[in-house]
């Protein structure tokens, strides 16, 4: 399926492509940190794309293929957000696999997760966080709104992703659980 | 606006009144009441029985429309060939 | 014809095909040409354009019947596919169900629609393009004037067999239906790349040529959506 996640822009790259090789005995050449655009070189199975100077938000992407899911054993993309923003000392958003744009997920470097609102006008350019649908343990100046009546209608499965602090009680229980 | 004026007005008016788009229209109403028969046969929804049964009246009401604008062009040409 | 997949199919293709656009052309080229026909030959005296004109009214108001009798047919269709998605009832007879009721709803944003997308577009895991020439301004109306099924099982809206949700702050968004088209995120990838590369695959952006998450499949798949963009050549791809 494929693993993306957006890291705070203050996140190394570097860091990140360093705690996976380390943790997963990742060939860091095939774990590439760079613009993929200026990338000549063996079929990659990941890459770290840096955060733009100057660029605030979550501009530091990791993303991985069908051959870095194996390699990492099939973590769910919640579960391993929450290992690198704990390890990095970072944040992170990801999708929340809805169909609503602007729901996404939150993990924080205290191994949080939790869903919020995005800038649907900002979205194509970058992530900027309007409010959180329950309140954000180590972020308490995000405003907290209700989530709409019609939440469960974004999710294919109708179940709506919980929050919390363990990555294992949403999505892909039974893989979570093996 | 002299009599040719006119005339050539009338006459471009009247050829444009939509009766072949109706036609056309009429053909895909049937068309797809066909389909939607045969798909619904023996469902037996009150929904379903409904939306079918709608399908005549709206072909009713297309034909008199054809009719209607079939009058008016005869109409055209009446004054057409008066003037 | 008992599976109700292949009946639901059946009758959202009948929807995209009922003729209301067609109709309402016809009242409109009908009403231009009584305007004409008053125009040209007002103060004549003769009879016989009058009864033209007084024709047309009645062809105009027989059409304004069909289109009305249209738009029931479409309600029950829709009434009827919603009781085909199990564990879900339709609610056609409330006035505005649903979102729509409660607060302005605006258009899906325009990354999702084909001709729009760029290569800045988000991409979710689901992402859902609109091909063109799909009606949703049509089914956005149809959502206001309360005309649309809100299925309260799947908090989700259905109009002319399309499936819409509706974000935090009322954007509407496409789910499924005839029209719509679902890419998973590196289907959507490629597709963006073969947009920016104007189909041709000789010229993809070396950063989505060397990602590893874009597949053969995912080309395959995103050039069968690039078929319906507006750069589409047939020898493209």
């Amino acid at each position: 399926m494929g693993i993306e996640i957006n890291f705070d822009s203050r996140t190394s790259a570097q860091r990140v492509q360093e705690v996976l090789c380390a943790r997963y005995g990742i060939d860091p050449a095939l774990l590439y940190v760079g613009d993929l655009g200026e990338y000549s070189g063996p079929r990659l199975i990941a890459y770290v794309t840096p955060a733009p100077e100057g660029e605030r938000y979550f501009a530091c992407v990791l993303e991985g293929g069908p051959e870095f899911d194996e390699a990492i054993g099939g973590l769910t993309e919640l579960q391993l957000a929450t290992l690198l923003c704990k390890e990095l000392d970072t944040r992170a958003l990801i999708d929340d696999g809805g169909g609503a744009a602007t729901s996404w997920i939150l993990v924080t470097a205290d191994g949080w997760h939790g869903r919020v609102i995005v800038d649907d006008d900002r979205l194509d350019d970058e992530f900027v966080i309007l409010e959180a649908l329950q309140p954000v343990p180590s972020a308490p100046e995000i405003p907290v709104v209700e989530p709409p009546d019609w939440q469960k209608g974004w999710y294919k499965d109708g179940k709506i992703p919980t929050s919390g602090f363990d990555p294992d009680d949403w999505r892909k229980p039974s893989e979570a659980a093996g | 606006m002299d009599i040719a004026e006119v005339r050539e007005h009338v006459a471009e008016a009247a050829a444009d009144l939509p009766l072949a788009a109706l036609q056309a229209s009429l053909e895909v109403l049937d068309e797809q009441r066909s389909h939607l028969a045969e798909a619904l046969s023996g469902t037996g929804s009150e929904d379903a029985k409904a939306a079918l049964a709608a399908f005549e009246p709206v072909a009713e009401r297309l034909r008199r429309a054809v009719a209607a604008y079939r009058a008016a062009v005869s109409c055209c040409d009446d004054y057409l060939d008066a003037v | 014809m008992s599976n109700p997949g292949e009946i639901a199919a059946v009758i959202r293709a009948v929807l995209e095909a009922l003729p209301v656009d067609a109709l309402r052309a016809a009242n409109t080229a009908a009403g231009e040409s009584a305007e004409r026909i008053a125009a040209a030959t007002e103060g004549t005296g003769h009879d016989a354009p009058r009864e033209a004109l007084a024709h047309i009214a009645e062809g105009i108001e027989r059409t304004g019947e069909a289109l009305a009798g249209l738009g029931e047919i479409r309600e029950r269709l829709n009434a009827y596919l919603a009781v085909l998605v199990p564990g879900v009832e339709a609610m056609v007879a409330r006035p505005i169900a649903g979102p729509a009721g409660k607060r302005p709803i605006t258009p899906p944003n325009r990354r999702h629609h084909l001709n729009s997308v760029g290569r800045k577009s988000q991409v979710r895991e689901e992402n859902t393009v609109i091909l063109p020439g799909t009606d949703v301004r049509g089914d956005l109306d149809a959502i206001r004037r309360g005309e649309a099924a809100w299925l309260p099982d799947r908090d989700r809206c259905l109009v002319n067999g399309r499936l819409y949700g509706v974000e935090v702050p009322g954007t509407v968004y496409p789910d499924e239906g005839p029209g719509l088209v679902k890419l998973n995120r590196s289907e959507y990838k490629a597709l963006k790349g073969l947009i920016e590369a104007r189909g041709d695959m000789d010229s993809l952006p070396s950063a989505l040529a060397n990602n590893p998450a874009v597949t053969g499949a995912d080309w395959q798949r995103a050039a069968e959506v690039y078929e319906h963009h507006k750069d589409y050549r047939s020898e493209d791809t």
